[in-house]
């Protein structure tokens, strides 16, 4: 049995990371989020949201969508299936992993 | 070490990455001075370095409750609607020349109301739905818009299946019934109204019949509060008596509006200070 070191280096850094842990979440609970909410409930500044949401995106876990309400650029992120499922799996094996 | 510790003292991969370089270049002479130098104090990259960890419960929750209320225009939807509905009802009796007696009340009903009625109470469902858009924008362009997740339990999604069927059903056979009623029974005598009857003929009273009723139809699934179906129906149905001449029976259907309009308000105000709570948080 591997011990409890040993599981938590294997965690998921992708998920793992604290501000790309809070985006998961809120997109989690969220059918779409928009970039202006998820800026203000995670606090994370707009080029870290970006960065991260550049990187979870490159993992498959998010969709970035781009569209306009009225003259106005809105950008909107979505949990894709592999993100819930990889953020499910991190959860299980934090949980396997705590005394 | 605990992973609540570990998690929440988990720095930018990038800064590990130098510190590591850092510490091995002490004794490798290859590496160049400016990284060999020591390290300065890490400077808060960024508010997620330098802020507390959120308690992620809490966002889950932040973002559920932003998300449902805000699809309720923060509250104001259920207020709005619970005024227009009062309104409604003061038009109705306004119609009657403001005649309503306890008499009319429990055992008589309304009569047929003028045109001019009819056309007043079919604004108030129009000013309901482009105010509910205005605050709908008006809120995402401050806060930002965040849809609701669709549950994806069987049994809810079977329930609403079976709802939007009966709904789509009924709406029909409900126009199909009055136009049914209007050619077959005649109106009442206009002598026996307290003001002139409605101008419309039978055709265009067909017409205005079907226009609100497959508007109803379309908005229909897009309400998806109780209490908001509600007021929305109620609000389509007046305008949809009056123009089809039907009376307004005083006992059962005008009740239904100051009361529905009521726990609106009610509902709309506890939305209203649960969003405004909600912001606060978010702020």
């Amino acid at each position: 049995m591997k011990d409890a070191f040993q599981r938590l280096l294997e965690l998921d850094r992708m998920v793992h990371e604290p501000a790309r842990l809070a985006i998961l979440t809120v997109l989690s609970s969220a059918e779409t989020v928009e970039f202006k909410f998820m800026e203000r409930v995670t606090r994370l500044t707009k080029g870290n949201l970006n960065s991260h949401a550049t990187k979870l995106e490159a993992a498959g876990y998010l969709e970035v969508l781009k569209s306009f309400r009225g003259k106005t650029p809105v950008t909107t992120f979505r949990l894709t299936a592999e993100g819930r499922a990889a953020l499910e799996r991190y959860w299980r094996e934090v949980r396997a992993i705590q005394p | 070490m605990s992973i609540r510790i570990l998690c929440r003292n988990h720095v930018d991969e990038d800064w590990s990455v130098l510190q590591t370089l850092r510490m091995n270049s002490i004794t490798d002479p290859s590496v160049p001075d400016e990284i060999r130098s020591p390290a300065p104090a890490p400077a808060p990259a960024s508010a997620s370095a330098s802020a507390p960890a959120p308690d992620l419960e809490r966002l889950s929750a932040l973002t559920r409750d932003y998300a449902r209320l805000s699809h309720d225009q923060g509250g104001w939807a259920g207020i709005c609607g619970g005024i227009f509905l009062l309104a409604v009802a003061a038009v109705e009796v306004w119609g009657q020349g403001w005649g309503l007696s306890w008499r009319t009340l429990w055992i008589g009903s309304f009569s047929p109301q003028p045109l001019r009625t009819g056309l007043v109470l079919l604004l108030l469902p129009l000013l309901w739905i482009a105010l509910r858009a205005l605050l709908l924008r008006h809120i995402q362009d401050r806060y930002g818009a965040v849809a609701p997740r669709i549950e994806s339990d069987d049994r809810r999604e079977r329930e609403l299946r079976v709802k939007n069927t009966i709904a789509r059903v009924m709406l029909p056979l409900i126009m199909l019934g009055g136009i049914w009623m209007l050619t077959r029974h005649p109106l009442p005598a206009p002598a026996s109204a307290p003001v002139a009857a409605p101008a419309l003929d039978l055709g265009l009273r067909i017409v205005a019949i079907l226009a609100l009723a497959s508007g109803l139809c379309v908005l229909l699934p897009r309400w998806e509060g109780r209490t908001e179906r509600m007021v929305g129906i109620l609000l389509f149905i007046a305008p949809v008596c009056v123009l089809a001449g039907f009376q307004m029976g005083a006992d059962d259907t005008m009740l239904a509006f100051p009361i529905i309009g009521l726990i609106s308000i009610g509902k709309g105000v506890r939305d209203y200070r649960q969003f405004r709570a909600t912001l606060r948080e978010l702020a």
